[in-house]
């Protein structure tokens, strides 16, 4: 069991990340037209066939340089406004973990919570207005008592994914406060958020590198 | 098919404008010295929107995002880079979350890469929020207005913060409200972007199909220009006395007798009303692919604003020459 996320397994996760983001493409198509335009899963589709291609060709084995290019390439494949949010996400990611070689509990947790501020502050979503912030605040939340608890890292990322997916299906009940199903109003309760959802993936390729 | 479509607009207007990058389109003469540049941009699928008004006069460059998607930083870059002569730059879009935020991005590094800059976001839709949450409003026809003004303000040699004031000035004295009959098709997804009954009109829909405020049945041209004069109206308030442009856009499939009948009708009750109209637009300005329906923004003038909107430019969809 590893004890310590390892740049092959953090390479591993961000690609199977990418695969599972990209076969989703018509469910999360689906899930944006309920409150959106319903482009949402094909923009990520286009983010990630570039974000796979980026990986796989690049040679290096800097963990912070992993995550600002993977960010870089999301930013400039799609625009929108899932580009910018899931770009930041990366890109703060990538800000937070120079110069490690490894990540342990206290570096996901620090990675995540900038990562959620800089998206706060970008997009201007706080929790309850049915966005990925949804999921991934009690994520962070869930990685600060780990830090306390002094779970294994293998608890740590089973937590923060169970946090992630009780605040995804938690978007259920919401009322939209931002981005284009804001404007359903009432309307956009009874529908999941196809962000939150893809942060929920995100952790399911992390925890998937250090569950047996 | 956005980069098919920007491709085929600048063959069309080579004399004008030029293809920078494929979303990116630029004033043949780009960059423009001893000027601000005025830097515009948004989704596709609304043209003229944006890319039409490219030239003298009006917006040094353009970027388009896919349909109804907003631009990525690095093709707001090309188009700020193309039109930037070291006077500033000035970024005039409409108030959307996607474009805002790609917007914000592209800025910052505009910024830390020394280019000066500042950004008006235009807010004019009155349906989409409550006039006390005008910055939650989204951006409809009054775009054109704005960087109009912008665009004239620019070419008499002002300063960035001159540009940025004129240009907030105009989008604060303007107010857009939209009716459809029928909705657009998205091309990559062949969905309609909202449902609609045979004989059902829908008040305040947005330019992506965003909810609107209110369903009626089928009105008379006549009944429904009253609905949108009063709307816009009431909401600024435009009073007696008030000197105004207005603009009666078509979005998309809307005929252009429907539009005159419809601007035959505005200028009767804005007549009643005490005001005077300055300039009329009519046209196709915001569209939003092939959907049916049509928006009155009125502009309230003063001095400054006048000389603007009269101003003239030479661009693809928009020239006014001194005669």
């Amino acid at each position: 069991m590893a004890d310590k996320l390892a740049y092959i397994m953090l390479r591993n996760s961000l690609l199977m990340f990418s695969n599972r983001v990209t076969d989703a493409k018509d469910e999360l198509n689906r899930m944006d037209a309920e409150c959106g335009d319903g482009d949402f899963g094909t923009s990520m589709f286009i983010a990630f066939k570039n974000v796979e291609k980026t990986i796989q060709s690049s040679s290096g084995h800097d963990i912070s340089e992993l995550f600002s290019t993977t960010g870089q390439t999301i930013l400039s494949s799609t625009g929108g406004a899932a580009g910018p949010l899931f770009a930041t996400l990366f890109l703060e990611a990538g800000k937070s973990l120079k110069g490690k070689n490894e990540l342990a509990v206290p570096d996901l947790a620090t990675m995540f919570e900038n990562a959620l501020l800089k998206i706060e502050q970008r997009g201007g979503a706080h929790v309850g207005d049915k966005t990925l912030v949804d999921a991934l605040a009690p994520s962070v939340e869930s990685f600060k008592k780990s830090l306390v608890d002094e779970t294994s890292l293998k608890t740590a990322l089973e937590n923060a994914l169970s946090a992630a997916r009780m605040g995804y299906e938690g978007t259920k009940e919401l009322v939209a406060r931002q981005g284009r199903a804001r404007y359903l109003a009432e309307k956009s309760v009874g529908y999941l958020d196809a962000g939150a959802y893809v942060i929920t993936i995100l952790f399911e390729c992390l925890y998937e590198q250090v569950k047996w | 098919m956005t980069v098919q479509s920007i491709e085929g607009f600048t063959l069309a207007y080579s004399h004008l404008v030029k293809l920078v990058s494929p979303h990116v389109v630029a004033r043949r003469d780009a960059p423009v010295h001893d000027k601000v540049a005025v830097v515009v941009g948004g989704g596709s699928g609304h043209e003229p929107l944006f890319i039409g008004w490219v030239g003298y006069g009006m917006a040094d460059a353009a970027v388009l995002g896919e349909v109804f998607s907003a631009p990525a930083p690095p093709m707001i870059l090309d188009a700020t880079r193309t039109a930037n002569s070291g006077q500033g730059v000035l970024y005039v879009y409409g108030n959307y979350a996607g474009d805002n935020m790609n917007f914000d991005i592209a800025a910052e590094d505009a910024t830390d890469n020394g280019v000066e800059n500042a950004t008006v976001r235009v807010w004019d839709d009155i349906a989409s929020a409550p006039a006390d949450k005008i910055q939650q409003r989204r951006g409809l026809a009054a775009d054109f207005f704005v960087i109009k003004v912008a665009g004239a303000k620019a070419e008499t040699g002002a300063n960035l913060a001159e540009v940025k004031l004129s240009a907030e000035k105009a989008r604060n004295n303007s107010r857009t409200f939209a009716v459809a009959l029928t909705p657009a098709t998205v091309p990559t997804s062949g969905q309609p972007t909202f449902t609609i009954g045979e004989r059902e009109m829908y008040f305040g829909i947005g330019a992506h199909g965003e909810r609107g405020t209110r369903k009626t049945d089928l009105l008379s041209a006549d009944e429904t220009a009253a609905i949108l004069v009063e709307g816009v109206v009431e909401d600024l308030p435009f009073r007696n006395g008030d000197e105004v442009s207005m603009i009666v856009n078509g979005y998309g499939s809307t005929t252009l007798m429907e539009l005159f009948i419809i601007n035959r009708k505005a200028h009767e009750l804005l007549a009643q009303l005490g005001m005077r109209i300055h300039r009329t637009e009519v046209g196709n300005f915001l569209t939003s692919q092939e959907m049916g329906g049509c928006s009155i923004t009125l502009m309230r003038l003063d001095g400054e604003l006048k000389e603007s909107i009269d101003a003239p430019c030479n661009t693809p969809a928009y020239v006014h020459r001194q005669v």
